[in-house]
């Protein structure tokens, strides 16, 4: 099992001066399995930056630890219930670190995006846009995320909000038709996923998981070409898994 | 032989993306052109869409993501379709007729949510569209319905409708039509080029800003008269 990542700053972001406010973590806590989060921090957000990730590194440690803690075996409708606690437990964190700095949480609005991947299921949750997409041993993408319910493309929700629970999507398959795995922010999902359809472009994607399993170091710079960063201009970050 | 293989049949590391998912800000432009308007201020609204025109092909981004439609009213109501910014090109206005504000603005609002509609049809995101009312005086026709109608568009999200008086607009009147939240502004002079160059600038903030993030148009302060 191979797993990269990478989140670079978009241009939009530097020609504001503004740091990337995308995060993303990961850990492969025992073999076989891997679990992978990335947050996409709101623009409005004073402290967007450290909410994505303090985010994500809350809901990989702590999954990592219940994995380490043997619920590897976890029941699929156990892992159902556990992929909530994991969003809740990274959104205490958000709210344990806003009481500390006197904030309010919203100043560290962020989405949140994460995969888990034990020996028997691959499961996914996510709040906010972004995708989840999945390579199986057929050959066929699948996108696992469901774009939010929302109006417009600039009203994303976020972990923060007090009614998130309403917008986390969740996904549990079984991990034998999975061969690969990536995990990404909007800024990536613009130029690689349809809006239409919500279908993942093979062009893009098998390119990708390809470099994944060899080449790695190539995938940076695919997501600083001229050819993505020309159709979207925003943070950008990956992490692939080769199962 | 990476075990990957035997799934991705691809030559090459040749990676290909989607070029269709640019968000577009739907932005509708209510004009009056009147006869009042005629002489200078026809002049320099004409100038003044020039050069919104030069600003918004500058910029590569906005170019693609703003759409622009046109509603200008002096004698009946004329409707300039919604194309995006690379394809508009500014309609040279002239000023005749009389002030039929009420149905310029709710063909206006009909039109924009005719396109919200075509794009949500689509797939394609959108960002909140914006409306500008430009008038220079006061409606000849029935305006209380337009201002209904732009009340409720406007708190429903609808719509960001702006209203701006120029010269001897009625602004009491211009107040009743603006939605509450957001009272209307009144040109200073005739710096309409002021006033569009303003516009694109913040068409190109909407156009870049990071999706997700709610942006707040900048200070009028260039065209506008102070409150």
């Amino acid at each position: 099992m191979q797993v990269i990542g990478c989140s670079l700053t978009g241009a939009s972001h530097e020609r504001l001066g503004i740091p990337c406010q995308d995060a993303y973590a990961y850990d492969t806590p025992i073999p076989g399995t891997v679990v992978m989060a990335v947050g996409d921090g709101a623009g409005c957000a004073p402290c967007a930056e450290i909410g994505a990730a303090t985010a994500t590194l809350a809901a990989v440690s702590y999954t990592a630890g219940l994995l380490r803690n043997n619920h590897c075996g976890y029941a699929r409708s156990i892992w159902a219930r556990t992929l909530r606690e994991v969003l809740a437990h990274a959104r205490a964190r958000l709210e344990h670190l806003a009481g500390e700095q006197r904030r309010e949480i919203t100043d560290f609005a962020t989405t949140l995006l994460i995969s888990i991947v034990t020996p028997r299921y691959v499961c996914t949750a996510h709040v906010g846009d972004g995708a989840i997409v999945g390579l199986l041993r057929s050959g066929r993408l699948v996108v696992y995320s469901t774009p939010p319910r929302r109006r417009y493309v600039n009203e994303t929700p976020f972990l923060t909000i007090p009614q998130y629970e309403r917008y986390v999507h969740t996904t549990i398959v079984r991990r034998r038709h999975v061969r690969a795995l990536a995990i990404l922010t909007d800024g990536v999902e613009m130029v690689s996923v349809y809006r239409v359809g919500n279908i993942a472009h093979p062009g893009f994607f098998l390119p990708m998981f390809r470099l994944a399993a060899h080449g790695r170091e190539r995938i940076p710079a695919v997501l600083q070409s001229p050819l993505v960063c020309e159709r979207s201009d925003d943070d950008k970050t990956l992490v692939i898994a080769t199962l | 032989m990476n075990e990957l293989t035997p799934y991705i049949e691809i030559p090459a590391y040749e990676v290909e993306v989607v070029t269709n998912n640019d968000p577009r800000t739907i932005v509708t432009l209510i004009i009056d052109t009147s006869k009042s308007t005629a002489g200078p201020p026809n002049r320099e609204v004409n100038g003044g869409m020039q050069r919104f025109t030069t600003e918004l092909h500058a910029n590569v981004v906005a170019r693609t993501r703003i759409e622009v439609g046109v509603v200008e009213f002096g004698g009946g109501v004329r409707v300039h379709r919604f194309v995006t910014a690379d394809e508009f090109r500014a309609p040279t206005f002239a000023a005749d007729g009389d002030t039929p504000m009420g149905a310029a603005i709710i063909t206006g609002l009909q039109e924009t949510k005719q396109r919200l509609q075509w794009h949500n049809q689509r797939g394609i995101p959108c960002t909140r569209p914006l409306g500008f009312l430009l008038t220079d005086g006061d409606p000849t026709d029935p305006w209380q319905e337009a201002a209904d109608l732009v009340h409720r568009a406007d708190a429903n999200k609808d719509i960001a409708f702006f209203a701006i008086g120029v010269q001897n607009a009625n602004m009491r009147t211009l107040a009743a039509i603006a939605p509450p939240n957001r009272p209307p502004r009144k040109l200073d002079g005739l710096k309409f080029t002021e006033f569009f160059v303003w516009l694109s600038v913040n068409l190109s903030r909407v156009s870049q800003a990071h999706v997700g993030q709610q942006l707040a148009l900048t200070p009028a302060s260039t065209w506008a008269v102070s409150l």
